[in-house]
C-alpha cells in the first residue's frame, strides 16, 4: 500500500507515515551528537599567540642588548684607534727629532766644509789629503 | 569573516570570532556531512577537520566562511573514503560504551535498528537524504531548509515526504520490522 498525499494515516508498506515520522525521530535522537563539543583549536594554534608574544618580547630584549653592546664596541675601537694614532704621533716626532738632529762635530768628515769649490782641492783631514770635488763623473765603458 | 590577522590581539578575535561560528553553525554542517557519508561520528570528525583547518588558515580571507567550511569537509569526507578501504575501522558500538548498567539484549536491538536505518538512508538519492536529515536532526521548517537548498517550502514538503515513503520502502525491502522496537 503506497501513500501518495503524505498523510500520517496513511500505511507505506508495513509503516505508516505516522510511524515514519516517530522512527525517525528517535534514530537522529540517537544518531545526532547531544551537544557538539567545542571546536577543536589546533595545540600549535593554542601555544601561537604567547609564543609569538614571548618571541615579540625577547627580540626586542635582543635588539636593545645588541644595540649597547654595538655601542660599548665602537667605543672601544674609537679608543684604540686613539691611542694607536697617539703612539704613531709619538713615534713620528721622535723620528723627526732624530733626523733633524744635528750631526756630532767630533765625527771626521770626507767632504769638504766649505762646499762646493767648483774644480778646487781642498785638504781635508790632519793628514793633508786632498779632496777634489768634480761635478760629474764620467764613466767610460772598459773594453 | 573579511579579514585574519594573525597576530596577538586580531588572532585571539578571529578565534573568538571562529569559535562563535561554529557555536552556530556546527550543527548544521554536521547534518550536511552526515547526509553525504551516513556516519553520525565520521560527520562529526568533518566538522571538527573543517573547522581545525580554519584556525590553521592564514592565507586569502575567507569570504564565504560556510561554504568553505563545507568545501573543506565534503573533500575531507572523499578523502577518508577513498583510504577507507585500505584502512581498518574501529570496533562497531566500541565508542559508545560508557560502563553504564544496559540490557546487553536492549543494547544490541538499538544498535542493530540504528545501523538498518543507517543503512536505508544510504540508499536514498543525497537530496533525499539531506531533507531528511535537515528536518529530523535539526527540526528545521520546510522554509528553512528550502533556503539552504535553494527550493520553495512547499517543494521541500513534497520532497519529505516522498523521501520518508522511499526509506519506508527501502526499510521493508531490507526486511525491517516496525514491532522490534
Amino acid at each position: 500500500m503506497k501513500s501518495s498525499d503524505g498523510s500520517h494515516d496513511h500505511m507505506i508498506g508495513q509503516l505508516s507515515d505516522q510511524q515514519m515520522e516517530l522512527l525517525l525521530r528517535d534514530f537522529f535522537a540517537i544518531e545526532v551528537p547531544a551537544v557538539l563539543p567545542t571546536a577543536r583549536q589546533p595545540a600549535v594554534q593554542l601555544r601561537r599567540d604567547p609564543v609569538d608574544h614571548s618571541v615579540r618580547v625577547s627580540r626586542s630584549a635582543i635588539s636593545v642588548r645588541s644595540g649597547r653592546l654595538t655601542a660599548a664596541l665602537a667605543l672601544a675601537a674609537l679608543g684604540l684607534c686613539a691611542v694607536l694614532l697617539n703612539q704613531d704621533a709619538e713615534r713620528v716626532a721622535a723620528m723627526a727629532a732624530r733626523v733633524n738632529q744635528p750631526a756630532a762635530t767630533t765625527d771626521s768628515m770626507l767632504v769638504s766644509p766649505q762646499g762646493a769649490t767648483k774644480g778646487g782641492r781642498v785638504p781635508v783631514g790632519a793628514d793633508g789629503l786632498l779632496l777634489q770635488e768634480t761635478e760629474q763623473i764620467e764613466v767610460h765603458p772598459q773594453r | 569573516m573579511t579579514s585574519s590577522e594573525p597576530a596577538g590581539s586580531g588572532l585571539l578575535a578571529r578565534n573568538e570570532e571562529i569559535a562563535h561560528f561554529y557555536r552556530e553553525n556546527a550543527r548544521e554542517l554536521w547534518a550536511i556531512f552526515y547526509s553525504m557519508c551516513s556516519d553520525p561520528e565520521r560527520a562529526h570528525d568533518a566538522v571538527q577537520e573543517a573547522f581545525a583547518r580554519l584556525y590553521d588558515h592564514h592565507g586569502e580571507p575567507v569570504r564565504d566562511l560556510r561554504a568553505w567550511l563545507l568545501r573543506v569537509g565534503q573533500n575531507w569526507l572523499r578523502d577518508v573514503a577513498r583510504r577507507k578501504s585500505s584502512s581498518c575501522s574501529l570496533l562497531p558500538g566500541l565508542d559508545e560504551f560508557t560502563g553504564a548498567a544496559v540490557d546487553p539484549r536492549q543494547s544490541a536491538e538499538l544498535h542493530e535498528r540504528q545501523l538498518q536505518i543507517r543503512a536505508a538512508l544510504a540508499e536514498l538519492n543525497e537530496d533525499d537524504r539531506k531533507v531528511l536529515v535537515m528536518k529530523y536532526s535539526m527540526d528545521w521548517s520546510a522554509a528553512q531548509i528550502g533556503t539552504v537548498m535553494n527550493s520553495s517550502a512547499a517543494a521541500i514538503d513534497m520532497r519529505l515526504s516522498r523521501a520518508r515513503r522511499r526509506l519506508a520502502e527501502i526499510l521493508v525491502e531490507q526486511g525491517y520490522q516496525h514491532e522490534e522496537f
